[in-house]
């Protein structure tokens, strides 16, 4: 479980010429890793994201996921979006919106089969919503409708799980839940999860990368003083404005 | 009672009929992905055909489905190439085919009585050759539907976890633009092409108004659009007022009702 699963070599990105949004950024991945990439709005966090999903070409640099081009390797990949663009009037149920996971592996005509509903069922008990499977997305409270995107997710049978902001707009409780959860899901498979909410990252990762344009990545596990102040120093250049001084108050 | 005996008010009721087949299964789709000017962009640009058709002497519907397939497929490429400014290409397509209409109209000799059908719609004039017509698009319509329902909702409710599961997104929403453009040929016999974006999306907000789930909206859509239709026809007859805006003034008296009760 420990292979490398991402590897970004001297990738730079920009939406706009010559006004980079990501510049020189080296990072590696494994197989267990419980990576947080945290950074200020618009330090390029969610472009980091898509491309490792294939959703937009690095300008400069290499991606690897999985040993492959990162649209070949969506297939072990499960995505959480950030959930606030999404339309809730939609008129779908939450079985509905849990097996859309897995309609890239029907063809056309082809309906789900018992053991497309068994694995549905399977990850709705994991998130615990099974007994809510056929209320429409929009009944549900912003908690549960994150357990729904991330059993979406997990009916992929990820090796990696991609997650951007996924705690913006949920309660507090929902919120520890919500990191139990990943925990138990880390067991089998790597997680990188985005945020700005530092210390609750802090508190609940082994890897954290921070990201404004540049990226300095940081084992947590290992969080003495001394790499503190590492990150600290790198925290600082990054947020710039007093978050690095509640990080460092909670360890 | 009569009046049910006669060929042409049989006609109009079988076209009522079959257009809130396409619509029903169709609108809920538009509404929910919410296009519905992008419709009205599509069935404002068939005018273009309808026009082409009387300059060479056609049949405009055939004209119209040529103009509104190659709208669909023209808006959606343009739209997804330059995504902030879909608002104003829609706008742009809206107002071109009907432009490439009135000048094709002008250039054709003599008055076109019923091209004011075409704009506002006429369904007592329905031939057996516009029902056949309609009939061959519901059966395109529903095949296609069946097979790509849930391709269909799953690039609706969310475009980017279809895309990032290697899911055709574009070709899928290409198809859909596709559909609607089929539903609206239908579309405007009954109410023409200037009121066609009521038609085709009041049934299924409407529907969606108690129902929380595509098929049920679907099947509420098609009895909705059956209600709006016959008794515009109805009304029409009886009242001696134009059969299009009798339908719509159904729809958006029943859609009202429906809006006010939903929120009481």
């Amino acid at each position: 479980m420990s292979d490398q699963i991402i590897t970004l070599k001297n990738l730079s990105f920009a939406y706009q010429k010559e006004n980079n949004i990501l510049e020189d950024i080296n990072l590696e991945v494994f197989g267990n890793d419980f990576l947080g990439v945290i950074g200020p709005n618009g330090g390029g966090k969610t472009t980091l994201l898509k491309i490792i999903l294939g959703l937009l070409k690095p300008d400069q640099g290499d991606v690897i996921v999985f040993d492959k081009k990162p649209k070949e390797a969506r297939d072990l990949i499960g995505y959480v979006p950030q959930f606030l663009e999404i339309d809730l009037d939609c008129p779908v149920s939450v079985l509905d919106i849990v097996l859309m996971g897995i309609l890239s592996r029907k063809k056309i005509f082809q309906k789900y089969d018992d053991q497309d509903f068994e694995l549905a069922k399977e990850v709705l008990n994991f998130v615990d919503l099974w007994n809510l499977r056929d209320k429409q997305i929009g009944k549900l409270s912003g908690g549960q409708r994150q357990r729904v995107y991330i059993a979406r997710a997990l009916i992929r049978k990820p090796k990696l799980l991609i997650l951007d902001e996924p705690t913006a707009s949920i309660d507090e409780k929902s919120e520890r839940d919500f990191w139990e959860l990943l925990k138990e899901i880390n067991k089998n498979s790597a997680i990188i999860i985005v945020s700005h909410d530092t210390g609750v990252v802090f508190k609940n990762v082994n890897k954290i990368a921070c990201l404004n344009k540049n990226l300095y990545c940081h084992n947590a596990g290992e969080i003495t003083q001394e790499v503190l102040d590492k990150t600290y120093k790198c925290d600082i250049e990054i947020l710039g404005h007093g978050l690095p001084h509640r990080v460092l108050k909670r360890h | 009672m009569d009046i049910l005996t006669y060929n042409f008010f049989q006609n109009a009721l079988i076209i009522g009929i079959l257009a809130s087949i396409a619509c029903g299964i169709i609108g809920p789709f538009v509404v929910a992905k919410r296009i519905s000017f992008l419709g009205g962009s599509i069935a404002h640009s068939s005018f273009g055909g309808i026009g082409l058709a009387y300059f060479l002497g056609f049949n405009p519907l055939i004209g119209a489905i040529i103009f509104s397939i190659l709208s669909a497929l023209g808006i959606g490429a343009v739209s997804k190439k330059f995504k902030n400014k879909e608002d104003a290409i829609i706008g742009a397509m809206w107002s071109l085919g009907m432009a490439i209409g009135l000048v094709f109209i002008y250039l054709t000799p003599g008055y076109s009585a019923d091209l004011f059908s075409y704009l506002f719609g006429n369904i007592l004039m329905t031939s057996s050759a516009d029902i056949i017509l309609a009939i061959i698009l519901n059966i395109i319509i529903i095949i296609s539907v069946l097979a790509f329902y849930r391709w269909f909702t799953a690039i609706i409710f969310d475009e980017e976890f279809a895309e990032v599961t290697n899911i055709a997104v574009f070709p899928v929403y290409l198809f859909l633009l596709c559909l609607v453009a089929l539903t609206i040929v239908i579309l405007i016999r009954i109410v023409g092409v200037i009121l066609v974006i009521a038609l085709l999306t009041l049934p299924a907000a409407t529907a969606q108004t108690f129902n929380k789930t595509f098929p049920k909206i679907i099947l509420w859509s098609i009895l909705f659009g059956c209600l709006f239709t016959t008794t515009g026809i109805f009304l029409s007859y009886y009242l001696n007022l134009p059969s299009g805006p009798m339908i719509i003034f159904t729809a958006v008296f029943v859609y009202v009702g429906f809006l006010i009760k939903d929120k009481i």
